[in-house]
């Protein structure tokens, strides 16, 4: 690369750290992804429900997973989850559901996936989500089907780019006089690999109504068995640490972020490779 | 192998380095610029003292460390490297062996051109030696070396404080004016003979403080110190004046902090143990003695002191610690030396191979009650005449992971702890991660601590950074901090939060062109004035900086600088506003004559007080500006250092302010009449 071209693109990525300082967090009803500060989009690791679908494609074995995040401490808040991802030799599937909330109001969704690598650098998928809210006994239960399409292309061994679209449609669930708004996300990143044992994840999200947002973070396997993930985002800035522990099939991923006002937001997820 | 590297790396001109041995070898004004300037700007002062780590810096210099021979304590006295540079360094050196060129250091992993170009003044290749040299009593003033510094200062423009007034004027209104002459002098005298034995004096006087009184005999401050370093079984003994840092500072540290900088790994603090006192700060040492012995794995350290220091007293007690060192006035006069403090302190440490545990204690009486102000941020704030701290830390070494931190309590049951860990993942990738919480109660009078504020209490907070090179003379560090103070702080009644986020890319393809280009923002609650309601208005306060530096060497005689840089701020709902300097410098070395020049000239259109920009600026030995530029107008400066005869040298700086927004400078006693201000700067130094 030539001396101008790394001038303009530290110059870049300067003016991103710069122009993304008014971002906000967005929402939506899904268990963070094992990735540092939840920069999913390139994270090939494991696929974890409703990120990036085209991550099913780099699974060679049936993968179940069961997740859990507990927001802030109150359980009314939290969610759970539940994937199981199949590859295939024409088309990786994937299947995952997942619920927001508690008894008197929940958030729920049930998704199928497909995804599959077109060449050795290429994965493209689809997903489709059938997303309802239960707002009480009298008006029970009303839903509608959102979409998700996803790209992995390895550009080099070391750097993968990653980009999703949760919602691209802008579907939203009619509740007579007004709609229940179901988010509109698009993330775009990449991951670099850094020798054998370290990822570094950045990306940017932009959910429809809120401003630009940042995510960075690293994953260092310090042994082979054991990981630790530091990363953050957003404005203000929320720090992320996490770690992971594989043993032989098993894989527990925690996280943990520090909202400056509302406190720690914990995840954990439990996969098993049959 | 390494061989082969070697002669690659020796045919390389990526980083052509001036290795010739000199006896005083000069380092880079930049070092100073780059941890000075980023202190100045976080602790909102211009004057900022720190001859401990500029003592450090010019002693190795002198007697450059020789890397074959050396070990963590020495290298940990380079405080501009991270714990991973140290770390790297000597495990290179147990891997490989002895270094035979200093040229290996690009094989070091975390040592990057601009790094390495730090480093190169204090450092030497040597034979290994496996013995320091017996200690003889004969061998200390035949080795030894004596320096003396004499330094005066003085504003050109007379001052408010320095104006004649009727008596009547001045019974009336004592304070009115300043009671001495407008020159600030000092006499400083040090005498080393190698690491072993030093002593020394200072003696200071403030411009405005009286030179001969009932109070002063010439000067205003004296301090004194003798420091003796491995004599039998203790490694330090020192009487005098003299300073303390344990663990990570949480309990006890009166030295040098980095804090947060754009050196992002620099966030432990360097375990000094006691050292001489050499500094013209007023308030932050000890008076005493102290020692430290080694046994085995084990040291112990302790020390007594007892000191007068200032303080504010109304009705026999005292409100708050004095700390500014100024007797300039009949009010000042009256703070000096008016409560006695005692204090008593000792560390055990322990340390085996990968794991380092120690513990603290020191208890602090005074003679005078301490009752704060009756405000709502001092509810907690110690008070009564004795404060006792006892705390642990650790350190712990595994594979490339560095754990390290510090629990303390204090009498009023506060706890304070700092817990981190830095890691080495990759040679490309350094990163770090500090957790600090310090409950609203935890206190202690001498703790300096990581953390945003400069008082260890009432600051809980999670500081990430990352360190990156992703190609060949780039580097990218970024560092984000999100704190919360519990509990109200000074001017901000209740609750608040914030963060600070740093992100730098430096550009060095050789030693005679490095550039870099740095982005800060921060954003914290703060008092918004509000001139409509007496209620304070807590808001956000968003602040932020973009700088571009660009230095460069046309010769090795002629080196360049320039600066620009854009600052941001905003307060709440009010509009934002911007501040930017232009700043050019330019500094000239002789080759046949032996004097040297820096000029610098910097243009400045900074309309609020909260866009205020420091630049470091070149100075007389031992001496700091790093002025806050705000205002409109422009600032130069000339700065030379010329040495008379071998060993006597004579340093200048004459620097002047010329707004065009205003006809007043300064405030209060302070002020000027003129729309310049206009400094005077002279030292002598001798050395024998």
């Amino acid at each position: 690369m030539n001396q101008f071209r790394k001038i303009a693109l530290s110059t870049a990525i300067l003016s991103i750290g710069w122009t993304s300082i008014q971002a906000q967090q967005s929402v939506s009803p899904v268990v963070s992804s094992a990735a540092p500060a939840d920069a999913s989009v390139a994270y090939t690791r494991a696929w974890t429900g409703f990120h990036n679908p085209a991550a099913l494609s780099g699974s060679k074995e049936i993968t179940a997973q069961l997740g859990y995040e507990n927001r802030f401490g109150i359980k009314e808040l939290s969610i759970g989850a539940a994937s199981v991802a199949i590859p295939t030799s024409k088309v990786d599937i994937g299947v995952a559901v997942s619920r927001f909330g508690y008894s008197k109001y929940n958030e729920t969704q049930a998704g199928i996936a497909l995804s599959r690598r077109f060449t050795k650098r290429l994965q493209l998928a689809v997903q489709a989500n059938y997303y309802s809210i239960y707002l009480s006994p009298e008006e029970g239960s009303k839903g509608t089907v959102v979409a998700q399409i996803g790209l992995l292309s390895e550009l080099t061994d070391n750097l993968t780019v990653g980009f999703h679209a949760f919602n691209p449609a802008q579907t939203n669930i009619g509740l007579g006089d007004t709609e229940k708004r179901i988010p509109s996300l698009f993330e775009l990143g990449a991951q670099y690999k850094f020798g054998g044992n370290l990822l570094w994840l950045a990306q940017i999200d932009k959910e429809i109504d809120h401003d630009l947002q940042w995510r960075t973070g690293f994953e260092y396997w310090i042994v082979k068995e054991f990981a630790v993930r530091v990363g953050g985002y957003g404005s203000p800035f929320v720090p992320n640490l996490g770690a992971s522990l594989q043993l032989n099939k098993f894989a527990l991923d925690l996280n943990f972020e520090r909202h400056q006002q509302l406190g720690i937001n914990s995840a954990c997820a439990l996969r098993y490779a049959f | 192998m390494k061989h082969l590297l070697l002669t690659l790396l020796s045919l390389s001109l990526l980083v052509s380095m001036p290795l010739s041995a000199q006896e005083e070898r000069q380092f880079s004004p930049d070092l100073l610029d780059d941890i000075l300037s980023q202190i100045a700007e976080n602790r909102e002062q211009e004057e900022i003292d720190e001859t401990q780590l500029y003592d450090d810096l010019v002693y190795f210099s002198q007697n450059p460390i020789n890397l074959n021979s050396t070990n963590r304590s020495e290298l940990e006295k380079l405080q501009f490297l991270s714990d991973i540079q140290v770390e790297n360094l000597l495990a290179y050196l147990h891997q490989y062996g002895p270094m035979q060129s200093l040229y290996e250091l690009q094989l070091v992993d975390g040592f990057y051109a601009q790094d390495i170009r730090n480093l190169l003044p204090f450092v030497a290749i040597g034979k290994v030696e496996q013995k320091t040299p017996p200690f003889r009593l004969k061998n200390i003033f035949r080795y030894g070396r004596h320096e003396i510094l004499a330094r005066s200062d003085r504003g050109v423009e007379t001052k408010e404080g320095y104006r004649f007034l009727p008596e009547e004027e001045l019974q009336e209104h004592p304070n009115s004016r300043y009671l001495g002459d407008p020159f600030y002098y000092s006499l400083r005298y040090r005498f080393q003979s190698s690491r072993r034995v030093q002593f020394g004096f200072t003696g200071e006087k403030d411009a405005g403080e009286e030179a001969w009184s009932k109070e002063n005999k010439v000067f205003d401050f004296y301090s004194g110190y003798i420091q003796l370093n491995d004599i039998w079984k203790f490694t330090t003994i020192v009487a005098g004046d003299f300073s303390a840092s344990f663990g990570q500072g949480v309990a006890l540290s009166t030295n040098f902090g980095f804090g947060k900088s754009s050196m992002v790994l620099n966030v432990t603090n360097r375990n000094d143990g006691l050292r001489k006192y050499s500094s013209t700060g007023e308030f932050n040492y000890f008076r005493g003695v102290g020692a430290t012995m080694k046994l085995g794995k084990i040291d112990l350290t302790a020390f007594y002191s007892n000191k007068k220091t200032d303080g504010d007293t109304t009705d026999g007690f005292i409100s708050s610690f004095n700390e500014t060192g100024y007797h300039r006035t009949p009010s000042e006069l009256a703070k000096k030396n008016n409560v006695g403090m005692q204090t008593i302190g000792a560390h055990a440490g322990w340390a085996s191979g990968i794991f380092h545990l120690g513990a603290t204690f020191i208890n602090t009486q005074l003679d005078t009650d301490m009752q704060p102000m009756p405000r709502l941020d001092n509810f907690h704030a110690f008070s009564g005449k004795e404060q006792t701290v006892g705390s642990i830390d650790y350190q712990l070494r595994w594979r490339k992971l560095f754990f390290f931190g510090e629990t303390a309590i204090n009498d009023q049951k506060g706890i304070g702890t700092l817990n981190g860990l830095t890691m080495a993942p990759h040679s490309a990738v350094n990163l770090a991660i500090v957790h600090r919480y310090y409950d609203p109660k935890y206190n202690s009078i001498f703790a300096n601590a990581f953390g945003e504020n400069s008082r260890v209490t009432n600051e809980e907070g999670l500081y990430i950074a990352a360190e990156v090179v992703p190609f060949k003379f780039w580097k990218f560090t970024a560092y984000a901090d999100a704190y919360r103070f519990p509990w109200a702080r000074y001017l901000v009644e209740k609750p608040s939060y914030g963060y600070d986020l740093l992100l730098q890319s430096d550009y060095t393809p050789g030693s005679n062109l490095s550039m870099y280009w740095r982005v800060r923002f921060e954003k914290k609650d703060d008092r918004i004035p509000n001139s409509t309601t007496t209620t304070p208005n807590i808001a956000p306060y968003d602040h932020g900086s973009m700088r571009y530096r660009l230095q460069y060497s046309l010769t090795d005689n002629l080196k360049l600088r320039n600066i620009l840089e854009w600052s941001y701020a905003r307060r709440g709902t009010a509009d934002g506003s911007w501040g930017r300097v232009l700043n050019q410098e330019l500094s000239y070395k002789f080759s046949n004559f032996p004097l040297s020049i820096d000029l610098a000239y910097e243009f400045f259109d900074i309309p609020e007080y909260d866009n205020r920009i420091y630049i470091y600026e070149r100075d007389v030995l031992y001496a700091f500006a790093i002025p806050a530029l705000n205002g409109k107008g422009n600032r130069y400066y000339l700065n030379l250092k010329y040495e008379l005869i071998k060993n006597l040298s004579i340093y200048f700086k004459l620097a002047q302010t010329a707004y065009i927004d205003r006809d007043l400078v300064g405030s209060n006693l302070d002020e000027i009449s003129d729309n310049r201000k206009t400094d005077a700067r002279l030292l002598l130094r001798w050395k024998f």
